[in-house]
């Protein structure tokens, strides 16, 4: 509440968030966590074999994973920074917080990871014979040893999230490093961007050797025996990942898997989801046994298939920690557990510096025919009720947009009149239906305020409008606490 | 009968696949669990003592040293795969109600796994071009 409240009203905060950080993942465990070691194992298998044509495809699906992870992954690496920071600044402070030390090591490996790529990709026609080759393929497994270093600090940062263990007792970085949820994550992830990366490499081995080249076949079965040997331990791993997650969080499993619209169809999903896995290890299989059998198109299928999955499983690995952000320590509306006390005492809205103006659409939904007093008070109750939706609500919720509220309050009140006592009672209790709702955090006051604001969202579906669109105005509490200094973002308005 | 004749003798790995697919039709057909599970259980074992003597074999046949490890992999993995999924695919087929669609796949799988342990593995890696 100390910062203004960016919001995208259609598409949904944790829209841009998953679009950028599921495009990153694949990028990192696909192209560099995996592809790295791919890469120079076969580049090491041609120079052990003296033959030309691995060195050849070697390079040029490292050229491709060069291009892709030094722009897009590069610019998704930065846009989770910056779109996280947007959408919940408490949960990426407190992280940075935590995590300082660590972070700080990560970005010494992110650099060398950059500088190796940059020497692996750029030296590679000119380190070709003796000495120098043997340097060149040492320095792609440097590579890929530093492409795994700078996952495996981000997924204890991960873990965290989802179980902070010891640290919330503790307080330290060694006990919030190793939360319980790290070494099971780490297992499963490595030998996933490995086998992900054999899949890739599957898909592009067709564009780069011609199909009556009999270098194909070997290319390919070569390739899907590094897929297939990673497979056991994608499935050992997951299952060990699986096996500490909290129990709370194993509930969240069929809404954060296919959403509260079609939780129901969880046994479906899995199925498909199972099918898939095995339509991967069959085409995988034909890859190592018959490579001459598998057409160029059966490729596409575990490229897409893999993708999927993996992009889906970041999708549930976000959402199943709900109600938190951070396990037992900050809910997803980026206020801290230990705050809710006072905040239920006092009201959210006593400690938000800024509010959020209330747009023509909003304002119309107070009677026109009232005297001046009365629409002046009106007004005031729906911008308070505005205000604890932006500062509770929003990080996850939109008006009318995806996951939006109106949506839910349609689905549950249906047709009927959205009146404050109808909502107030439902958002008071809401935590102990749904589980992944954190609850409410404000006072009853706020309560009201809020469900006011949600029965003008019946009928005005006019996007509201973040603060990144329609600035901000310092509330009078905000404004005496930016005098005293008590607000953290006075510094940043000097 | 001359054109099947001819489309089989074209590729024999199509022999191979035709008498799998009709042998795992027949035990569908049947409709006995004991049976299914008795002769696909044996024909796993079979397969799998064949691949086991011939990956013996081939690794007795290689040097040391981590290309030779390669080569290793490339000869045990893809059987102990075949025999761990046709496995799973022949579990499906016993205990799976009959007719569901995991009943389904669990014969798909286990036919693709037991067509998987006895097709031969295409011949060796062509010879290196020079540059």
């Amino acid at each position: 509440m100390d910062f203004p409240v960016f919001h995208l009203d259609v598409f949904g905060n944790r829209g841009l968030i998953a679009v950028i950080a599921v495009l990153h993942v694949l990028i990192n465990h696909g192209l560099a966590v995996g592809m790295m070691p791919l890469v120079a194992c076969m580049e090491w298998y041609g120079h052990r074999k003296q033959d030309p044509r691995w060195d050849r495809l070697a390079y040029r699906i490292l050229f491709v994973s060069f291009l892709v992870t030094t722009t897009v992954g590069a610019l998704t690496g930065v846009g989770i920074w910056l779109s996280v920071s947007l959408v919940n600044p408490y949960s990426i402070g407190s992280l940075i917080r935590v995590f300082f030390w660590a972070w700080f090591v990560e970005w010494l490996v992110f650099i060398t990871e950059v500088c190796l790529i940059l020497a692996y990709t750029l030296t590679w026609k000119s380190w070709r014979e003796g000495a120098a080759k043997r340097r060149h393929i040492r320095l792609g497994f440097a590579l890929g040893l530093f492409s795994w270093i700078t996952m495996a600090i981000i997924v204890s940062i991960l873990g965290f999230m989802m179980d902070p263990g010891n640290w919330l007792s503790e307080n330290t970085l060694l006990a919030g490093f190793g939360n319980p949820v790290y070494l099971p994550q780490l297992a499963f992830r490595t030998p996933l961007a490995a086998a992900m990366a054999g899949i890739i490499a599957l898909f592009l081995i067709p564009f780069f050797v011609k199909s009556d080249d009999a270098f194909r076949n070997e290319a390919t079965r070569a390739v899907g025996l590094w897929t297939l040997l990673f497979a056991p331990f994608v499935v050992a791993g997951g299952y060990w990942y699986y096996s500490v997650v909290p129990a709370a969080m194993k509930d969240n499993l069929a809404v954060s898997t296919l959403t509260l619209q079609f939780s129901g169809w969880l046994d479906d999903f899995l199925w498909i989801a199972l099918a898939t896995v095995v339509a991967i290890l069959v085409i995988v299989q034909i890859a190592v046994k018959r490579p001459g059998l598998l057409p160029r198109v059966a490729t596409v299928v575990p490229f897409i298939a893999i993708l999927w999955l993996t992009g889906h499983f970041e999708r549930v690995r976000e959402f199943i920690r709900k109600p938190y952000i951070i396990g037992q320590y900050m809910y997803a509306n980026g206020l801290r557990v230990e705050d809710y006390a006072l905040l239920q005492r006092d009201g959210v809205l006593a400690y938000a510096t800024y509010s959020n103006p209330l747009t023509e659409a909003e304002k119309a939904f107070v009677p026109g025919g009232l005297p001046e007093v009365d629409r002046t008070a009106a007004l005031a109750r729906l911008q308070k009720g505005k205000d604890v939706f932006m500062d509770t609500c929003s990080r996850c919720h939109t008006t009318h947009g995806v996951n939006g509220v109106a949506g839910h309050l349609q689905r549950m009140f249906g047709d009927a009149r959205w009146t404050p006592d109808l909502t107030a009672d439902y958002v008071a209790n809401m935590h102990n239906a749904q589980p992944y709702m954190p609850p409410f955090p404000g006072n009853k006051d706020e309560l009201g305020f809020l469900a006011a604001y949600l029965e003008q969202l019946q009928g005005n579906r006019t996007p509201v409008p973040g603060a990144q669109q329609a600035g901000v105005a310092i509330r009078p509490e905000g404004e005496s606490r930016l005098a005293d200094g008590t607000a953290p973002m006075q510094g940043a308005r000097k | 009968m001359r054109f099947i004749s001819d489309w089989l003798a074209a590729a024999p790995h199509r022999v191979v696949v035709l008498n799998i697919a009709m042998l795992v039709l027949l035990l569908a057909l049947v409709d006995s669990t004991a049976l299914f599970a008795l002769v696909g259980a044996s024909c796993l074992a079979v397969a799998g003592l064949v691949g086991l003597r011939a990956a013996l074999r081939a690794s007795f046949r290689r040097g040391a040293g981590a290309r030779a490890a390669f080569d290793r992999v490339l000869v045990w993995l893809p059987g102990a795969a075949a025999l761990t999924l046709g496995a799973v695919g022949l579990h499906l087929c016993v205990t799976a109600p009959a007719g569901s669609i995991l009943h389904l796949a669990g014969i798909a799988l286990f036919g693709f796994e037991l067509v998987m342990l006895a097709l031969p593995a295409d011949g060796k890696p062509a010879p290196a071009k020079v540059a």
